[in-house]
């Protein structure tokens, strides 16, 4: 059909319409265009992420030792300068301009996870407990300041902590609410000056944080956006920052992180999946590799052939709510918020009504899977039928090589049937809001011996 | 002595309690002038924290324990003569090492080697007017722990423990300048106790419920008095007194024999409710652990104390199965140096397992004159 001149007058102008309202701050589902990124130098970044003070307030340090006084030697990491050379891996010392010594956690809070005697940096944490009550630790280290210049130091960090207290407590051990505790730091920041507001300045977002499991760091090499809903387009380095947001009260502040944001980004590009430590079935692996090709490599990538594309949530099946919650406007203050600040553009926050197909570069080490964690294993994930409404890990933890995940224990009844607290938010109830773990059914069809053969082969990957 | 799930959060809730303890009796203290310079000096002493594992032994833990840096005793009684008149005790000791007992050798009894710092409390029978003291030392002979006698003492103030037939009870004896009180104390649970293979810096036990028995000496009478209370005791790293952080305690001891603690952490002088670590005793000594999500609190009702701070004095308590109303008697004491504490009997009422219950207790509270406008 040919338009007439005047209805094309009008779609160009419905068009225009559209890119003003609803078309802002969203993407189609698909392929994920390429972005340009800003250079870096992988060294630096590493250097900067385990001792720059990108979280710039935090437990003055005398308290801090009252807490943890005693470093585990295995938690230690190399390349690390002065007072941080002895921290754990996760906290980072610095001094700040009124002389006071302050210990803060990092990235690695949540991007690394000790395993055995190694700290496997860029493997999401999913063993970190986000269930109580974050003012706890503020108070408890609040118990061992003193002095003015500590309370003061206290103080500011300990308001950060009571203005996010309510929006990241998760129902499970494992998951992780940082995106809500992102959306939470905005409703309390000027979005142009970043100045601090103890009252919130916009409707901060809904107290129960989706849970959340942690995506490796590996593979930022392969993705042309960040997180699983690809709301992180434009420059990866910049918008990254938002999770160093607690302290940064300044576009100055701002401004001294970001010097070195290009360099983190590029360790993050250069970063690749670890080996698999135990033995494998190399036959069984071959086996695999081609039914993984046939049919899996479409949506996930093959070798350095990633295709970057999102999957709308009719046809991935998996829980909505995250997507339908980055989509459905309830989240679009925020992403005003990153368009008016110094973090990101009008084109920076743009999520797509779906989930993306991860590369699955040492898939073996992820477990839990699927973007909230709520199928235990490899196996169970390609079992869809098999999977467990209600479980939890087993303690200490132990790793399953047939089934590729930690070992977990299937429970007859979810939270609701248990009494005790403690008890309680061990258990991943599928049926909570957000904690599903229906869909990505794409191994129901296959053999017992083709879902071997392919979980063999993801071992190599 | 008990292993229950919940033990090793007992010392938590405790280590607040000896805080909140030390914020009420340190300030007592320093009225007397000089704990300021004496606390540097405390906070200067090269103790080492307490390391490797802790049984915990009963009597002899009652007595102190001199290579800890600090230790305090907690009294808080429930007394009724045989007319029905009701007197409420509240008796605190504290001891803070300056010299470390291993560099104490060939020094002169007057060099300061430890602090000893007390308070005494008598609410009267109306929970209103109050008989106070506080006594303060520097060891030298009029204060001190005998292990051999089984007694620590302050001034004439003292606390006897191990004797023959005693068992795991004490005997206090402590005094204001109108009354004077002798307590003989039965444990009537088993103490609980932290971890015992707790490696903490910080150590103690909480004796829930002890049956008491003894005399209330005035200048006009002596009576004889019998009653409940509640003993708390810590040694170890302790923090000095002051900072950001402030503590309201409550203890309570109901009619159908539980025995409830609450700790509340707050940030001082900020409004809203901080977070909280429960204790629940049931009648047999079994002791759960309550965290922020199993107890919901609100404050019933606010009063204004004569300096006009505004004090939480009835609160209503509710978990999963009990829902109490606790109020504080007409008039409470504040001490109103450093850290003014606020402190006062309640009584309490409501529902325990679906019966009806009613008790007594404690309520104390800091950090409250600070409140920002
Ligand atoms: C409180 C935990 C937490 C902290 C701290 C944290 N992150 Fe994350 N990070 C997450 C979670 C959860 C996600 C996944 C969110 C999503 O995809 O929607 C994520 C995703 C990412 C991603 C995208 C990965 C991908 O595959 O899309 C990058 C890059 C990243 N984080 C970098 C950082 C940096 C740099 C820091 C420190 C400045 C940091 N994070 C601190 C929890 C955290
Ligand atoms: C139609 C596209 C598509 C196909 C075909 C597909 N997947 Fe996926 N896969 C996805 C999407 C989208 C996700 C993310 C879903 C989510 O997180 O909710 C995903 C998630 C996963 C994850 C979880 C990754 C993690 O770290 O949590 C694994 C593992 C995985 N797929 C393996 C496979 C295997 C093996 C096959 C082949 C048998 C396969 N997938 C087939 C689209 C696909």
């Amino acid at each position: 059909m040919r338009l007439n001149p005047l209805g094309l007058i009008l779609a160009v102008l419905l068009a225009g319409c559209r890119e003003e309202t609803e078309g802002s701050y969203r993407s189609e589902v698909g392929s994920v265009p390429a972005m340009e990124q800003r250079d870096g130098d992988p060294d630096a970044g590493y250097d900067a992420l385990v001792n720059e003070p990108y979280v710039s307030c935090g437990i003055p340090y005398e308290a801090f030792q009252r807490i943890f006084p005693e470093t585990d030697p295995a938690d230690r990491l190399p390349g690390r300068d002065g007072l941080n050379a002895d921290l754990p891996y996760a906290f980072t010392a610095h001094e700040n301009n009124d002389g006071v010594t302050i210990v803060s956690s990092n990235c690695l809070t949540c991007h690394a996870t000790r395993i055995e005697d190694e700290i496997v940096i860029g493997l999401g944490n999913e063993f970190a407990d986000f269930t109580h009550d974050p003012r706890r630790l503020a108070l408890q280290a609040g118990t061992y300041v003193r002095g003015n210049a500590e309370t003061q130091a206290w103080e500011r960090w300990a308001d950060r902590v009571e203005g996010i207290a309510p929006y990241i407590q998760t129902r499970t051990i494992g998951v992780n609410p940082a995106p809500n505790l992102t959306w939470a730091l905005m409703a309390h920041r000027d979005p142009e000056t970043l100045e601090w507001s103890n009252a919130p300045l916009i409707a901060p977002p809904p107290e129960d944080p989706l849970p959340i499991s942690v995506p490796p760091w590996w593979n930022m090499r392969h993705k042309t956006a960040m997180f699983y809903t690809t709301i992180g387009r434009g420059d990866h380095s910049t918008f990254m920052l938002l999770a160093s947001m607690l302290c940064v009260d300044s576009v100055e502040e701002f401004r001294a992180v970001d010097t070195y944001a290009g360099d983190v980004r590029a360790y993050l590009a250069s970063l690749e999946a670890p080996d698999y430590p135990f033995e494998i079935d190399t036959d069984l692996a071959r086996t695999g590799a081609k039914l993984y090709s046939r049919e899996c490599a479409e949506c996930h990538g093959e070798g350095d052939d990633y295709p970057n594309r999102v999957y709308p949530l009719d046809e991935i099946g998996t829980d909505t709510a995250y997507a339908r919650a980055a989509t459905d406007g309830s989240r679009d203050r925020f992403y005003e918020w990153i368009a008016r600040s110094p973090y990101g553009d009008e084109q920076s926050a743009a999520p797509a009504p779906g989930y993306i197909a991860p590369p699955l570069d040492g898939v073996w080490a992820t477990a839990p899977y699927l973007h909230n964690g709520s199928v235990p294993n490899l196996r169970l994930l390609l079992r869809p039928d098999a999977r467990p409404n209600y479980w939890r890990h087993v303690r200490p933890r132990i790793y399953d090589e047939a089934a590729v995940g930690w070992r977990y224990e299937r429970l007859q009844a979810g939270q609701d049937a248990v009494d005790d607290a403690a008890a309680r938010r061990e258990i991943y109830d599928t049926t909570l809001p957000g904690y599903g773990n229906k869909g990505h059914r794409f191994g129901a069809e296959l053999l017992e011996t083709e879902v071997k053969a392919i979980i063999e082969f993801l071992k190599t990957h | 002595m008990r292993d229950c799930a919940s033990s090793r959060f007992t010392i938590k809730a405790l280590i607040k309690t000896c805080i909140a303890i030390m914020g009420l009796v340190v300030p007592a203290a320093a009225a007397a002038g000089m704990i300021d310079a004496l606390l540097d000096e405390a906070a200067e002493a090269q103790f080492e924290p307490l390391t490797g594992n802790w049984v915990l032994s009963l009597p002899a833990d009652h007595g102190a324990h001199p290579s800890a840096r600090a230790e305090t005793w907690s009294l808080a009684a429930h007394l009724e003569t045989p007319g029905g008149e009701e007197y409420d005790v509240s008796w605190s000791l504290a001891r803070f090492g300056i010299v470390p007992p291993e560099e104490r050798n060939g020094r002169s009894p007057w060099d300061l080697v430890e602090l000893h710092a007390g308070q005494f409390l008598l609410f009267d029978a109306e929970g209103g007017a109050v008989h106070s003291a506080v006594r303060f030392s520097r060891l030298a002979g009029t204060a001190g722990h005998d292990p051999e006698k089984r007694e620590v003492w302050l001034d004439e103030w003292s606390l006897l423990y191990g004797a023959a037939g005693m068992g795991e009870g004490l005997s206090v004896r402590a005094s204001g300048p109108e009354a004077l009180v002798h307590l003989n104390l039965v444990p009537e649970k088993t103490a609980l106790r932290g971890n015992e293979d707790s490696q903490a810096a910080t150590r103690g036990f909480t004796m829930p419920r002890l049956s008491v028995a003894g005399t209330l000496q005035t200048p006009h009478a002596t009576v004889e008095v019998t009653g409940t209370a509640w003993l708390d005791r810590l040694w170890g790293d302790v923090p000095p007194p002051g900072g950001p952080i402030a503590y309201d305690r409550l203890t309570l001891h109901l009619s159908d024999g539980t025995d409830i603690s609450v700790v509340q952490t707050r940030r001082a002088g900020r409004d809203g409710l901080g977070t909280f670590d429960s204790i629940v005793v049931g009648p047999d000594g079994q002791a759960s652990y309550l965290g922020d999500e199993a107890l919901e609190v609100e404050i019933l009702e606010w009063r204004q104390g004569q300096t006009g701070s505004k004090y939480p004095v009835s609160w209503r308590l509710q978990g999963k199965d009990f829902d109490l109303s606790v109020i504080a008697a007409a008039q409470g004491v504040r001490q109103d140096f450093l850290t003014p504490v606020w402190q006062a009997p309640v009584s309490v009422n409501g529902q325990r397992d679906g019966k009806s219950v009613e008790g007594t207790g404690m309520l104390l509270l800091s950090g409250y004159e600070q409140r920002k406008p």
